[in-house]
């Protein structure tokens, strides 16, 4: 559940979760508030002082530390799809700053009503920069935003017409921006005019044509269905998904409400959501992290992220990133093997940014290469390989050591090279990919 | 399943390693596996696909200054007659195309205009789709160049490139497994530098767990591919490139950095036949006269550099450029010195054996379609199926699912 509703988890919180039994732990991932979260607030703050939040690179690894630290891994877990969801790029947006504003207006939504997020979001400042808006003007409407309101954010393709689009635009005119990035609205730049929209004509302004987009009941099956794909399977059935839809709009879009209820579906405890879901770069590095007990970012973190295909506030565009197998190629996957490579193998000074393994082999308990072997499989990935996997790693862990298997970790270079390399292979098992 | 170790012991070496691919295959294999495909330009023709993401204005590219309608639709972002490159009394190229130009002037440049196709959808996402997959009218699962491969059935991992920061759809699907490389120095493997010994072992059973079976394991089949194509491309890509060696200077830009590592993998005779490159983003809701001059520019001199690359090498002749993007822009323009999204727009088709020249009609500027714009001239997947066809010597019917006329240009 934390690999899925968060970024993994550490031994100890794993522990902790699972000691409240299954609903305790759903509402205590669901009801954050509830959940302090000091620790990573206090962290987070003394980064912000210290770096130049001017800066893209700083906004991103605070946003890393805090998916790392936060006691709310759902809250940071939403954060993360809203910004793919309303995916919008710096490439583009030019302003750290206000990059950063989106963040913590997804943080503070998180799991808020949907009508809000997409109202606070269509006057957003980036967003504005993003898809136009603000040059989105009487005279000649700029259909930019108003098409993937609906094409992405809202309702999918096939819902509604060019003219639609056209007729949605004319309804956003007048936002602006002024040389600060705050917003502004020019009611003269403002189309006052009659609209005909999904059917219905009036004198519709932005909120009212997101009012109108709502009362379809298009909208709540296209977020539940992208929402149940993000935290349990890419193949949902259509009673499932209708069901939900239905709790989500009869909550009246509570975000919050329909996260709930994915968490508490049977699919979400099925068999074919465990393991199910591809993981992403974040998750994969994170997860690591928190699995293997390392606390520190290595440095350069963010060109590998780039590299295996996230570069944080720059999706590849306004669909946002391909995932599920989208983010498996073979430069992403090498990457992939290249950034477990670095985690298993730093040592000296930067050895707080990698494994330790004296530490793991204590942890695990293990003295024999089958202990080992064992203990990894199931620390990374629940043991869920096949057989003839596990004794091929445990084949290359032996490799021409013909001694007593009870003193085979009792060398320590063995030690070392061996418990470094089985990390780093299992890393790269078809099955560590999975969430 | 058996262990990798037992495997060994009972004599399967021949598929033991990825890692140990290129010792096997030499470039006379790799040429022999692929003698199957002839094109009346020879065995070892190679496709260039150069993708402009984001739908570019195909009026301020190809100029159509001397057709009705261009100065009045185009009042601010019009480019002046004066600054035109003419090709013809009609159209003519945007000034940031000098070089393009140039190569247009030798015989090597064939336009075809109003490239689109039927019921055109405004959908980046929807229409680069189609672009990709060249099925307009459903939606399809294997991309265009998966259906060559599909025909081709290539075993060098190594056969297509997609140099683009992740797989091109175009290239995915139908079961197969290509790599994406959008650089080549990054493209590499690391292991553990103080046991460099140990790296081997680790290779060989990291490439015996990817060739297993996962059936039943969902995602992990496609993962476990993607893992041997990686293994046995980066150990080439790195065996093959160091040897090259270039004087030609490629512009500070997205497409010049890619198609040099074209040029690196083209150098070190991998026997890749089909590279896929894009760049952009061409989406000029506003502002768009700079940026289109940036992009366009880029692209000529790139493409430029790339020939001149070739040239050197003396590998010009086996190489054709094609480029296309997802959709043209509105005729009008909208008031953000910008256009929103329309539908044809030329393509480009670059090589020194090209037939060059003009090929479809332009587009009527005046008789627009009901959200007024350009009508197609030239079916996209007539282009494609000339070049599969014609250049690189493959049935075009698998990829296309059915015959195109040739256009001509080769």
């Amino acid at each position: 559940m934390l690999r899925r509703a968060g970024f993994g988890g550490t031994p100890d919180e794993i522990s902790s979760y699972a000691s409240l039994g299954y609903e305790a732990a759903v509402a205590r991932l669901v009801d954050y508030e509830k959940v302090a979260d000091d620790g990573a607030e206090a962290r987070v703050a003394a980064m912000a002082a210290e770096l130049d939040m001017t800066k893209l690179a700083s906004i991103q690894a605070v946003w890393l530390q805090r998916m790392a630290m936060t006691a709310r891994p759902l809250q940071e877990k939403m954060v993360l799809f809203w910004h793919d969801h309303f995916a919008t790029g710096n490439g583009k947006v030019g302003r750290p700053q206000a990059m950063d504003y989106q963040n913590q207006f997804f943080r503070a939504n998180a799991l808020g009503s949907f009508r809000e997020l997409l109202s606070g979001i269509s006057r957003d400042p980036a967003m504005l920069r993003w898809l136009d808006g603000n040059t989105n003007r009487r005279s000649s409407p700029n259909e930019n935003y108003a098409r993937e309101l609906m094409e992405l954010f809202t309702m999918g393709p096939g819902n509604y017409t060019q003219a639609d689009v056209h007729e949605a635009a004319r309804a956003f005119t007048g936002w602006g921006l002024d040389r600060d990035y705050q917003v502004t609205f020019n009611p003269r730049q403002h189309d006052t005019g009659q609209k005909t929209f999904l059917g219905k004509t009036g004198n519709w302004d932005g909120d009212a044509i997101l009012n109108l987009i709502l009362a379809q009941p298009v909208p709540a099956e296209f977020m539940t269905r992208k929402l149940f794909n993000y935290f349990v399977h890419d193949h949902p059935s259509q009673a499932a998904i209708k069901q939900l839809a239905d709790t989500f709009r009869q909550s009246g879009y509570r975000v919050r409400e329909l996260v709930r209820a994915i968490l508490l579906h049977p699919e979400f405890r099925s068999p074919d959501a465990y393991h199910g879901v591809v993981k992403s770069p974040v998750e994969y590095l994170i997860g690591g992290m928190k699995t293997l007990g390392i606390n520190e970012f290595l440095p350069g973190i963010q060109g590998s992220l780039t590299r295996m295909g996230m570069n944080l506030f720059n999706p590849p565009s306004v669909a946002g990133w391909d995932w599920g197998t989208g983010w498996i190629g073979t430069n992403t996957f090498v990457e992939r093997l290249n950034t477990a490579n670095s985690l298993t193998t730093q040592r000296g000074n930067a050895a707080g940014r990698g494994i330790d393994p004296i530490a793991i082999v204590q942890q695990l308990g293990a003295a024999t290469p089958d202990e080992l072997v064992d203990g990894l499989l199931d620390l990374l990935v629940d043991g869920d390989v096949d057989p003839g996997l596990r004794d091929s790693l445990v084949d290359y862990v032996v490799g021409e050591y013909q001694g007593a298997p009870s003193n085979f970790l009792r060398d320590p270079q063995r030690l070392d090279r061996t418990v470094r390399g089985t990390t780093h292979l299992i890393m790269a098992t078809p099955a560590y990919q999975m969430a | 399943m058996l262990t990798r170790r037992k495997f060994l012991q009972s004599g399967g070496l021949a598929l033991a390693g990825a890692a140990s691919l290129p010792l096997f295959l030499g470039r006379t294999a790799l040429a022999a596996q692929v003698a199957g495909t002839m094109s009346d330009y020879g065995p070892d023709t190679i496709l260039v696909v150069i993708q402009m993401s984001g739908g570019n204005d195909g009026l301020n590219t190809v100029v159509p200054y001397g057709l009705d309608g261009y100065r009045a639709a185009r009042g601010a972002i019009g480019i002046p007659e004066a600054n035109v490159l003419p090709l013809t009394e009609r159209v003519g190229l945007h000034p940031e195309m000098g070089k393009l130009f140039e190569r247009y002037q030798a015989g090597q440049v064939a336009i075809v205009q109003g490239a689109g196709y039927p019921n055109p959808n405004l959908s980046h996402f929807r229409s680069m789709d189609i672009w990709h997959t060249a099925v307009p009218d459903a939606y399809a699962q294997t991309g265009w160049l998966a259906g060559e491969l599909a025909a081709t059935q290539p075993t060098n991992p190594l056969y297509a490139v997609s140099v683009t920061d992740s797989l091109i759809p175009a290239l995915a699907g139908a079961g197969t497994s290509v790599p994406a490389i959008p650089n080549v120095q990054a493209y590499q493997l690391r292991t553990d530098t103080r046991y460099p010994a140990d790296r081997a072992a680790q290779i060989a059973v990291a490439d015996w767990s990817y060739r297993q079976d996962y059936s039943g394991r969902a995602g992990q089949g496609y993962i476990a591919a993607t893992g041997a194509n990686a293994l046995a491309s980066t150990q080439m890509v790195q065996d093959g490139v160091a040897a090259y060696r270039s004087t030609v200077e490629y512009p500070n830009f997205a497409l010049g950095a890619s198609l040099k590592s074209v040029a690196q993998m083209i150098a070190a005779g991998l026997g890749t036949r089909i590279f896929y490159t894009s760049f952009g983003s061409f989406d000029t809701h506003s502002a768009q006269p700079n940026a289109q001059a940036r992009l366009l520019g880029g692209f000529s001199n790139s493409v430029d550099a790339f020939l001149r690359d070739l040239e050197g090498m003396g590998q010009a002749n086996n190489v054709l450029l094609m480029s296309f993007s997802e959709f043209g822009r509105r005729v009008q323009e909208n008031g953000s010195q910008g256009t929103d999204h329309g539908t044809a727009g030329p393509m480009f088709v670059i090589g020194s054996r090209v037939t060059g020249g003009l090929y479809g009609e332009y587009p009527s500027l005046t008789k627009l379609d009901e959200n007024r714009n350009l009508r197609y001239q030239v079916d996209f997947r007539s282009v494609y199926g000339t070049v599969l066809e014609g250049w690189l010597g493959v049935d075009q019917s698998v990829a296309l699912g059915g015959r195109y006329d040739s256009v001509g240009f080769v």
